[in-house]
């Protein structure tokens, strides 16, 4: 599965000029334990010698025009083509397009591929807020959360729409099925913060940082929790820093 | 004082998180508003208002509608001490159910509630 780097056939413009490594290049202000230590080598194609690691570090970092423009998963091996698509979705719901989500996933997709179904049920989700307690898309997100919940997209898709709906302990059950994901990690980290329980989402980065060393994810999610460690400048105000659900 | 207090407390934390979001959102080929508005926040914890004002700004330039950006912009102005009233109106109008917003309307009730439990009585 894993291709090497200079087989990969999508690089894009950014990752040519700069290794995703390099939000790491302040040791000394940042207390990255491990910043030299060799990267895992595991059969995860999200792993820095994978295929998807380009796309998924923009994605992670917020830049969805970017995903979509810059990729096209017919560049990619068979294995990995869900994948993308599943990271151009979310891109799409990022940036508000919805209508075009829902729009190219049919419901013979939907039935076959779990993946896609989650993803369908996120963007209608996101596209009517108005209908949010127990809508349509809120009563799929279930449906598929009990029946699909060893899928990882739909752990953190219906994950983000259960903790969404007040159902954080109902996410934070479905999401610790995860079998050694960043993004399960970061979407719990923001889910305890969202709860105010710092301490619970301090614990889920430790572990994170004991096996993914100095990940993107982890230094994203340590610094989700640095902005809220002490409370309050503002009062009673959150610091919101946005995320990636 | 206070607020002093806090910054002296959290600077490491706040200066930690504040150096990944930059490095983030000033790096060329890694910069986002999402990364831009976390910059933002963490210099409003450390109290630099106009530095936070700049990246806020650059998020905006970059995607106009987003609602955090606009609710962190909202924030931004009260602790400024500025008239906040046409942020707070930009943010209703992208979204009306923004969880700053609805945060504002349950303390409002929840001051309103108190207060009926009081009868002001003038003396003359």
């Amino acid at each position: 599965v894993n291709a090497k780097p200079e087989q990969r056939p999508a690089v894009p413009r950014h990752a040519s000029e700069q290794p995703p490594k390099h939000c790491l290049n302040k040791p000394s202000q940042i207390s990255l334990t491990s910043l030299l230590s060799p990267t895992t080598k595991t059969m995860d194609p999200f792993s820095t010698d994978g295929e998807l690691v380009n796309i998924h570090t923009a994605f992670i970092q917020g830049q969805y025009p970017l995903v979509l423009s810059d990729y096209s998963s017919s560049d990619f091996s068979a294995s990995n083509r869900l994948p993308v698509r599943v990271l151009q979705d979310r891109a799409k719901c990022a940036l508000g397009q919805y209508d075009e989500v829902i729009g190219s996933i049919s419901d013979a997709e939907a039935r076959q591929t779990p993946d896609l179904a989650a993803v369908r049920t996120y963007a209608s989700f996101l596209s009517d807020p108005s209908s949010r307690p127990d809508g349509d898309a809120v009563v799929e997100a279930e449906r598929l959360a009990d029946a699909e919940g060893e899928n990882l997209t739909v752990q953190l898709l219906c994950g983000t729409v259960l903790a969404r709906t007040g159902r954080q302990e109902q996410a934070l059950q479905l999401l610790q099925k995860h079998q050694g994901s960043l993004d399960a990690v970061a979407l719990m980290v923001q889910i305890h913060l969202s709860m105010n329980r710092t301490d619970l989402a301090v614990k889920e980065a430790k572990g994170a940082r004991s096996f993914a060393q100095d990940a993107l994810l982890v230094n994203l999610a340590e610094s989700w929790i640095g902005v809220r460690q002490v409370g309050c400048a503002g009062g009673n105000w959150k610091g919101l820093v946005g995320g990636m659900c | 004082v206070l607020i002093t207090c806090y910054v002296l407390q959290g600077g490491e934390a706040y200066q930690k998180s504040f150096y990944v979001f930059e490095e983030l959102a000033q790096g060329p080929s890694s910069t986002a508003a999402t990364s831009l508005i976390a910059q933002a926040v963490s210099e409003l914890h450390m109290g630099r208002t106009e530095e936070a004002e700049t990246a806020l700004l650059q998020a905006l330039e970059k995607e106009p509608e987003n609602s955090t950006a606009l609710a962190n912009k909202f924030v931004l102005d009260t602790i400024a001490g500025r008239d906040a009233g046409e942020s707070r109106k930009k943010l209703e109008s992208v979204d009306k159910g923004h969880e700053v917003l609805a945060d504002l309307a349950a303390k409002r009730d929840a001051f309103r509630a108190a207060m009926g439990k009081y009868n002001p009585k003038f003396q003359p």
